[in-house]
């Protein structure tokens, strides 16, 4: 019987596995100064790779790394005072990232400043095909869910472009 | 009038880009396709006087609806693509940007 | 009542200057707008020189000098937001994060300047056009409200939030009382 619940587990599709951001965090751009509410997926999201162009480096880089994606889903709330968006909101999507699918390979909390990053990935066969970033600082919400598969060699040679870090935390001093 | 005020017109006085810039955007401006009529546009595809009667009636049905549609769904899709691109790339940034704030809060951590 | 003149042609109303007049004329304000804006110097010239080839595309729509006028601050307004939204340039400090300085500066100090621009930069992007019309163009709010499509009460209100967050930050070094 104990086997049971581990099978009903390992059986589970796919889609059963991904998360969802609930409905109530569109709520938040009515108090936010600025809003960003990126939805990609299908065929929008091969639309949208089919504009990039192979002339231009950073678009070319961006190109190959969303070959494999399935969708990517961004959103940002940007506030005038600290404090205009509950930690339940957070909660509800943390909740989900405790499922057996996901782990936290970066969590970072700081009291200090009121900070926390986090950033969840999720495995299927041994790759990534899953990526979840949570930045919650005291004047903005950020949700990144990025779901299909991820190379992170490719995700890591955008280091410095764009601002995506080499994921191999280096020995080198920080470089700005 | 406050000392405020002040400083922000200075601050935010106007500055001229200079004679350069002038030459390049007439320089560009000219090198755009001159603009002609629709008639001269379509007597240029059709060619000489004797093909005049065949131009004006493809025009007719080509201003009807076939041509005009298929363009306009060019540009639309052309649009949405752009627009696709241009929220790909500002998602891309965000998530760059939040990458690179919980690496260096990891460094942070670890030089504490 | 001045009509729109509406055939395709390369000649421009009769009340418009030529082309190249209305560049020379018009490029400070333009690029003005763009580099105060964007705080980026060649995104301001490639958005400016955009910004008048669009112009060149539609000069037989305009009616009057004073047309092309409002055409061009309108435009350039609309797309320099529009960039910086895709672009999303984020400040590289908050307005809170800027440092209150302590000591008080003499009029026109560049480091004064520098630090207000700075600051504006940090504003959110309808704020910041906002002083930019307010402040580089001489625009009434009612002229402001037009040229970005928003009501006058929005942009007043705009306004008084901006200076008071600039007064408070910028006080001491104005000599100024924090109101």
């Amino acid at each position: 019987m104990r086997k049971l619940p581990i099978l009903l587990l390992a059986a589970l599709p796919l889609w059963a596995q991904e998360i969802r951001l609930p409905p109530e965090l569109n709520r938040l751009s009515a108090k936010a100064v600025e809003t960003v509410d990126v939805t990609l997926e299908g065929p929008l999201l091969q639309m949208a790779a089919k504009f990039l162009s192979n002339e231009k480096p950073d678009e070319a880089q961006v190109k190959a790394l969303i070959s494999g994606l399935k969708s990517i889903q961004v959103k940002s709330f940007e506030f005038a005072t600290p404090g205009e968006y509950p930690e339940s909101d957070v909660e509800a999507i943390r909740s989900q990232l405790r499922a057996p699918a996901w782990q936290r390979i970066v969590g970072v909390v700081s009291k200090r400043e009121g900070e926390n990053a986090e950033v969840y990935t999720k495995m299927v066969n041994d790759k990534i095909a899953g990526l979840v970033i949570l930045a919650a600082e005291p004047r903005e919400l950020t949700i990144v869910n990025i779901v299909g598969t991820i190379d992170l060699s490719q995700l890591s040679a955008l280091g410095g472009r764009f601002g995506v870090p080499r994921v191999e935390l280096p020995r080198q001093k920080k470089d700005d | 009038m406050s000392r405020l005020d002040d400083e922000l017109r200075n601050a935010l006085r106007r500055e001229d880009p200079g004679e350069d810039f002038t030459k390049r955007v007439l320089e560009r401006a000219a090198a755009l396709p001159p603009k002609r009529s629709w008639r001269e546009r379509l007597l240029a595809v059709f060619g000489p006087a004797g093909n005049r009667w065949a131009a004006g009636a493809l025009a007719a049905s080509l201003l009807i609806g076939v041509g005009g549609i298929e363009y306009r769904r060019q540009q639309r899709m052309r649009a949405e693509g752009e627009a696709a691109k241009a929220q790909l790339m500002v998602a891309m940034r965000i998530a760059g940007s939040k990458l690179r704030l919980a690496r260096e809060k990891v460094m942070q951590v670890g030089e504490e | 009542m001045r009509t729109a003149m509406t055939t395709e042609s390369d000649a421009t109303p009769a009340e418009c200057p030529p082309f190249a007049d209305i560049v020379r004329q018009h490029q400070g304000m333009v690029f003005s707008i763009a580099w105060n804006f964007l705080r980026d110097r060649t995104l301001a010239e490639e958005l400016a020189q955009d910004v008048f080839l669009q112009l060149h595309r539609h000069l037989h729509e305009m009616q009057s000098a004073a047309h092309v006028a409002f055409w061009l601050k309108k435009v350039a307004c609309h797309r320099a937001i529009d960039c910086a939204r895709r672009r999303k340039l984020r400040p590289q400090v908050s307005i809170e994060g800027v440092p209150e300085p302590s000591i008080p500066a003499a009029p026109g100090d560049p480091l004064l300047s520098d630090m207000l621009r700075r600051l504006i930069g940090a504003l959110p992007e309808k704020q910041r056009m906002a002083l930019i019309l307010r402040y580089q163009e001489d625009l009434d709010p009612a002229e402001i409200a037009e040229v970005l499509k928003v009501p006058v009460r929005t942009i007043k209100s705009q306004l008084q939030r901006s200076l008071a967050t600039l007064r408070q930050k910028l006080g001491r070094r104005l000599g100024e009382e924090i109101v």
